[in-house]
């Protein structure tokens, strides 16, 4: 598992359906297809934005990432290892590489558990047998490093506010050093002025430890302004990719133009002025996602193309990639 | 908005506190406010500051004890409904104000279909038959842009999506042509593109029948959008309203400049956000004086101190702070 020229994380065709739950006698044949054919590789200590509307597959896939669903098809790789085929030292590996941090700090810390017990947990886990000291003194590091003191550590989480207890979650996800942070909506349960305290911690933490952070979030401006690259998710499918700069600033796919212009700007005049594309009714159903492009029954600049074909996702400038026919 | 129009909604120094085994909450604390035909107020804040339990006081939704009002009045179209006996309120809420919420799905009721829903409300204040109100009620979910009107009358809250159950919740809002609609944040529940064709629609609903409107969000961007005069709250207290252009320009209290340094913005990127430093203080132990005081970076000994009343100090602005004040 030591191929150091294999990206971090390659995540390669992945597919994610689930079963419908059918009716008394025998299976259903319908299926909700979450994930639909997603590729795209993460490289060391780089941050990626995955963003789309509800019910777009961004967790799903961050969850068939940290292993919790198993791929219908398509493959994860890790350090250019198929995730699936590990052995069982391997696999705990990397596990113990990739953490999460949940969106709900209400729900995601255990109410009888001391900080200090949820914190160290992966430690425990992962580093069975460390000593009582060393344990304390990880646990009170990473504590400080998210702004809490270590003497929080004795308390338990209903004592803290929800942008406290997000901290918390942080320092869990931190303490075993992993290489891989799944951040799933990490701050949209907060305030808007804890946001942002949340928010700048995420960026003081990239610096220290070298991880690389996947944020998911249906904010385009917490994307904006923790992640250097970006992927734009649809019905399950990648629409459009690249750099942050070239995405939001010249987005090619119709579907990034009209999210940019429907997100509300903290300025009336701004919103006055600016031409909105309006998007027509609402997402479909994955059970029974639209052929062709997925995007074609809202789009509006489809061609009668897109309801036949699915279009590929090419590359349309250095590193700027967009599933679209317009664009090819 | 014509500047000679009517105030229809009065809202004077409304208190509302909540008995508790720990104490006394004081989710209010004396807010004045008022709303004129056609305008939309926006009443921005933090959770926790009181948006919500505004409205309710206002709706009397509020459940007394463990509710009560220490003080206040709210008039109605000229009529005080905060100590009217509960029958008046009964035939205009609903009527002459109505309230959107904010989770679609737990406002209607799970075991009726729309159509039972929905035509209630033409019932109970129109006086409406079954048939002639289910005929009202498929003209209505048309307009607020159901597709096929027929088909939802039939359906259930949970088969419809959160998009549509908002366009029905606002839809028997606007049953009776209410002359105030509360709408508390009637998008956050949404996605944005979703979010965009509510909102349009709540403005289109606004321009046809020149209802006042009071927004509740905590969503800066959404308040820029949509509102003509804006109410910032913080710790159940307003402390500061201005027209919006205003407000945006030339943010008057350190807190509302604080919030709106601290959003992250797609127009403006920035190695770090500004932050108001500390917490929300909880409603159990308001700090004495400015209740922002602990998390200001401006705040004066008389902060820590004094209440800072809301003081008008220019053309419909008014702000509550002590660096305003000429005192």
């Amino acid at each position: 598992m030591t191929q150091n020229s294999a990206p971090l994380l390659e995540v390669r065709e992945v597919k994610k359906d689930f079963p419908v739950r059918a009716g008394l006698f025998g299976a259903s044949k319908l299926k909700v297809h979450a994930v639909d054919g997603v590729s795209f590789s993460v490289e060391r200590g780089e941050t990626l934005g995955l963003v789309g509307e509800s019910g777009c597959g961004k967790t799903t896939l961050v969850r068939t990432i940290a292993g919790q669903y198993r791929p219908t098809a398509g493959s994860i790789l890790f350090e250019g290892a198929n995730v699936a085929t590990l052995d069982r030292k391997d696999a705990l590996r990397y596990k113990r590489n990739v953490q999460m941090v949940c969106q709900d700090p209400y729900s995601s810390l255990d109410p009888r558990m001391t900080v200090e017990d949820i914190v160290a947990e992966p430690l425990d886990i992962h580093t069975p047998g460390l000593l009582t000291d060393a344990r304390r003194q990880k646990v009170d590091s990473v504590l400080e490093m998210v702004g809490l003191r270590p003497s929080d550590g004795k308390r338990y989480p209903h004592e803290f506010s929800g942008g406290q207890r997000q901290r918390i979650g942080i320092a869990r996800a931190l303490v075993i050093e992993p290489s891989i942070v799944l951040c799933d909506e990490p701050v949209s349960a907060l305030d808007v002025s804890i946001q942002s305290q949340v928010l700048n911690l995420f960026s003081d933490l990239q610096k220290v430890f070298n991880a690389a952070f996947i944020f998911v979030a249906h904010s385009l401006h917490v994307i904006r302004h923790t992640s250097r690259r970006v992927i734009v998710m649809y019905l399950g499918r990648l629409l459009e990719t690249g750099d942050c700069g070239a995405v939001f600033d010249k987005p090619l796919h119709p579907y990034t133009v009209a999210l940019m212009s429907c997100v509300p700007v903290p300025d009336p005049r701004m919103m006055r002025t600016r031409e909105r594309v309006p998007l027509k009714g609402e997402v479909p159903s994955p059970v029974n996602p639209p052929e062709g492009c997925a995007f074609h029954s809202r789009c509006p600049v489809a061609l009668e193309r897109c309801a036949r074909e699915r279009p590929e996702l090419l590359e349309a400038e250095q590193g700027h990639r967009v599933a679209c026919w317009r664009s090819s | 908005m014509k500047p000679e129009s009517q105030k229809v909604l009065e809202i004077r120094d409304l208190k509302t506190y909540f008995d508790t085994p720990d104490g006394v909450v004081k989710a209010v604390d004396g807010v004045s406010c008022h709303v004129r035909e056609g305008e939309v107020l926006g009443l921005v804040g933090e959770s926790g500051c009181g948006k919500t339990v505004t409205c309710l006081s206002v709706m009397r939704l509020l459940q007394a004890p463990p509710a009560r009002f220490p003080s206040g009045e709210v008039y109605l179209e000229g009529t005080e409904i905060l100590r009217s006996p509960e029958e008046v309120v009964r035939g205009l809420r609903g009527n002459r104000i109505s309230m959107v919420f904010q989770e679609p799905m737990t406002a209607l009721n799970p075991v009726l279909t729309i159509g039972d829903q929905v035509s209630e409300v033409l019932v109970e204040h129109r006086g409406m038959g079954r048939e002639d109100a289910l005929g009202e009620v498929k003209r209505i979910l048309a307009q607020v842009g159901l597709s096929d009107p027929d088909d939802a009358v039939k359906r259930y809250p949970h088969e419809l999506s959160g998009g549509m159950r908002q366009r029905i919740m606002i839809g028997m809002a606007m049953a009776c042509k209410p002359a105030v609609l509360l709408a508390d944040e009637p998008t956050t529940a949404l996605d944005v593109s979703i979010q965009a064709q509510i909102l349009d629609l709540l403005m289109a609903m606004k321009e046809d029948t020149g209802m006042a409107v009071i927004l509740v969000t905590h969503d800066l961007g959404v308040i820029a959008g949509m509102a003509d005069r804006v109410a910032v709250m913080y710790a159940g207290r307003i402390v500061e309203e201005a027209p919006v252009d205003d407000l945006f320009d030339d943010p008057l209290h350190p807190y509302t400049g604080g919030l709106l340094r601290c959003i992250p913005r797609m127009d403006r990127v920035t190695p770090k956000l500004d932050v108001i430093a500390g917490l929300v203080p909880h409603p159990l132990s308001y700090p004495a004086g400015c209740r922002y005081h602990p998390r200001c970076a401006k705040a004066m000994p008389v902060c820590r101190e004094e209440v800072p009343s809301l003081a008008v100090v220019g053309h419909e602005r008014k702000v509550a702070c002590w660096a305003w004040s000429k005192g």
